[in-house]
């Protein structure tokens, strides 16, 4: 069963005390999408969602790809050349790049490449050394969900209704400041810790 | 008991008639729902088993959008030998080759919907996945819930709590005592369900709740 943000929304209109969607202001409706949104993310970076890339081609002479879209960590690469075996790459700071080889973004070797390097704002990876020829790459990563829209149906496990809807409780009374909704808010927070704190020690295993 | 008589429970403990005012069935429904999901996530009383498909030389499988998945108990070739647990960082540090060593799967690692497993079968291989699951969701006046019978009753008691919170207040402060209630519910399932789980080797034991 998919998650459809608008049953999700209609769910919360009496948990927020309002008497229709149609009666929860824009900025409410705004402050729970980025309630849902801001979940998730925080699931997502806790490393409960996880995906993978197999087969990938780095032509011979690129050292750099783009990481998969929504990737937030990898968690395990390897690399092969055409014929060859799978060979684990481990995961360097760039700092740790620029110390064991400073002239790396030069550096060719025959052998598939060794070690890779995250940028995550720029959205790449990039593998030392630079390979003479093609290689093939395996990606293991975190991801983060979709981000969380209007009138969506999202493919997430249903546990996640609950933990949205009792996340969005919180945000939203606590960001609005209700007259005596505060213990509310806090109550809900409580209980969705407790759900993402479960989730995260049943996903998140490496 | 059905989710009539656990709605109408839920309603009497927070001091509301079978047809209250301040909350609707709706409301009633939903909550006794999230109390019954929240109650298998913590305490994986209810399983589920599903066959996957492994493809022939792949070390890899996202499994299918599985809604009701927490996590997996057991892992095993249809009809043959199980799986044992590891993780990608052990697969890793114990054979580097793991992801291209061709023979019967004897192990796997899992990470959220990622299931990653050595050896590879060379050909397409059937996997059967006996996994934690969340209930499927109760609809109808005469639906009974998922989780032992014994439990249902702690279902009205989570429920209660759930509706409290938007009424925030005196009302929520008189139903943490339902909230205490259920959370004794579940830490005495988990517990029963540790138990079995060691007795049936399982791979994942449910999360240990500090509640209480």
């Amino acid at each position: 069963m998919a998650i459809s943000t608008t049953a999700l929304v209609a769910d919360l209109v009496p948990a927020l005390n309002a008497s229709s969607t149609a009666n929860l202001t824009a900025a409410t409706v705004a402050q729970l999408y980025e309630s849902f949104n801001r979940t998730l993310e925080a699931l997502a970076a806790r490393g409960c969602f996880a995906n993978y890339t197999e087969s990938e081609t780095l032509t011979a002479g690129d050292a750099v790809l783009a990481l998969p879209t929504r990737a937030v960590a990898l968690f395990y690469a390897a690399a092969k050349l055409s014929g060859g075996v799978w060979s684990p790459l481990e995961h360097w700071s760039r700092a740790k790049l620029e110390a064991y080889d400073p002239n790396f973004a030069a550096t060719s070797d025959a052998s598939p490449p060794v070690a890779y390097v995250v940028d995550l704002e720029a959205g790449q990876v990039r593998l030392y050394s630079k390979c003479t020829s093609d290689v093939t790459l395996t990606e293991a990563y975190t991801e983060r969900p979709a981000t969380v829209v209007a009138d969506a149906s999202i493919e997430l496990p249903d546990i996640l209704n609950d933990l949205l809807f009792l996340a969005a409780i919180r945000d939203v009374r606590a960001a609005n400041g209700e007259e005596a909704m505060p213990d509310s808010a806090a109550a809900a927070g409580e209980l969705a810790a407790t759900i993402a704190g479960a989730l995260a020690a049943y996903w998140s295993n490496q | 008991m059905t989710l009539s008589e656990i709605r109408a429970d839920a309603f009497r403990l927070l001091g509301e008639p079978a047809t209250p005012a301040w909350w609707t069935a709706a409301e009633g429904t939903r909550a006794v729902n999230s109390a019954q999901r929240l109650f298998a996530a913590l305490t994986f009383s209810i399983e589920q088993t599903t066959t996957v498909t492994l493809t022939g030389g792949s070390a890899w499988l996202l499994l299918p959008d599985l809604a009701r998945f927490l996590v997996p108990l057991r892992v095993s070739i249809e009809g043959g030998a199980r799986l044992m647990p590891t993780t990608f960082a052990a697969l890793a540090a114990s054979n580097a080759r793991w992801q291209q060593s061709l023979g019967a799967p004897s192990l796997y690692a899992n990470r959220g919907m990622l299931l990653a497993v050595t050896r590879q079968p060379a050909s397409d291989t059937t996997l059967e996945l006996l996994y934690a699951a969340t209930p499927a969701a109760l609809a109808l006046d005469g639906d009974t819930p998922e989780i032992p019978v014994e439990d249902h009753g702690a279902l009205a008691h989570g429920a209660a709590y759930l509706m409290a919170l938007k009424a925030g207040g005196s009302v929520l402060k008189d139903a943490q005592s339902n909230l205490q209630r259920f959370y004794e519910a579940i830490q005495r399932r988990a517990a029963h369900v540790r138990a079995r789980a060691v007795a049936n080797a399982y791979d994942r034991m449910p999360y240990e709740l500090k509640k209480v």
